[in-house]
């Protein structure tokens, strides 16, 4: 399929030239989906069976493996699509906002994941389904900044005008991001404080560290794979609409 | 095995459930992209036909 783009796409020796692009997402999405399925095979292992029950929480804190990784990666993926937005106010490359617009609904799928397995987590050790917590209230400013942002690239159709004011939007909206990572130390919350991403080391038990790590890293495998993979749908998007363009004005 | 059990389970089944929606969706937008740009081909082949075919008729006028 990278014959799609590239022949839409004067050939330039770069990664990120579209058209290469294609050709080694082509090439590493297979790769990276069997390293995810294999990075998910050991940490469920790991989570469901090998790391030990709190003694508070009981067998709850395993919905800690799938919750964490969760909301890192809702963050991750605005981190990804603030960094690609910049990419296309800057230097307008077509790429960054091909990523940007991939990213946006792994990233509202994650921040839903973290806010169900965080509300499912909440029902048996606080008493409540949800709190307007502020950590958890800002979480929820994320889903529908998310949402918002992939309601704003579906109704402008002019790409490059959809681009510039999503990418806008975008920046704007990454004003959240610190309040959701720091909403725990700057205020008095339910939720718990940070116990991995310290600056002065995880406070976690190594026997739950490493389960949570791995889970984290086939999380991340599988948002790179998922990322890659939409990407690629997007530029065989566009080049069906250049393709749809060329030939109205052809006819007419 | 305890009391809380059941709120593990569902929450995995949440998080895998919206994980296979994101799989389910990469998957089908895919397909659905490249039957788009196959029938922009397709319509972009046939005004090029028919493009081609004009100017025969014109040429063996001339």
């Amino acid at each position: 399929m990278s014959d799609i783009a590239e022949r839409s796409h004067a050939p330039r020796p770069s990664i990120i030239n579209p058209g290469r692009f294609a050709g080694i997402a082509d090439r590493a999405v297979p790769i990276l989906a069997a390293a995810t399925l294999a990075a998910f095979a050991v940490g469920l292992y790991l989570a469901l069976w090998a790391s030990p029950e709190d003694y508070q929480q009981g067998s709850t804190v395993r919905i800690m493996y799938v919750h964490v990784p969760s909301a890192w990666l809702a963050m991750l993926a605005y981190l990804v699509m603030a960094s690609a937005s910049l990419g296309t106010l800057v230097w307008r490359h077509p790429l960054a906002d091909v990523a940007a617009k991939a990213a946006a609904p792994l990233g509202a799928a994650f921040t839903f994941a973290a806010l169900a397995s965080g509300s499912v987590w909440g029902k048996p050790m606080w008493g409540a389904w949800w709190v307007w917590d502020q950590r958890l209230t800002s979480m929820l400013v994320l889903l529908f900044i998310y949402l918002g942002l992939i309601a704003l690239w579906r109704a402008i159709e002019e790409p490059a005008r959809a681009a510039r004011i999503g990418a806008i939007a975008t920046l704007v909206g990454f004003i959240n991001i610190p309040i959701v990572k720091f909403s725990v130390d700057w205020w008095n919350t339910l939720h718990q404080g940070a116990s991995v991403l310290r600056f002065d080391g995880p406070t976690i038990d190594p026997a739950m560290l490493v389960p949570l790590l791995v889970m984290a890293v086939a999380f991340m495998l599988l948002f790179a794979t998922l990322h890659l993979a939409a990407m690629r749908t997007e530029l065989i998007r566009r080049r069906a609409r250049t393709v749809r363009l060329r030939t109205v004005r052809a006819a007419g | 095995m305890d009391a809380y059990t059941p709120y593990v389970v569902g929450a995995y089944a949440l998080v895998f459930a919206t994980i296979a929606g994101c799989v389910v969706w990469v998957v089908a937008d895919r397909i659905a992209a490249r039957r788009s740009f196959d029938k922009a081909e397709r319509a972009a082949g046939r005004v090029g036909r028919a493009a081609d075919a004009a100017g025969a008729g014109a040429n063996r006028a001339s």
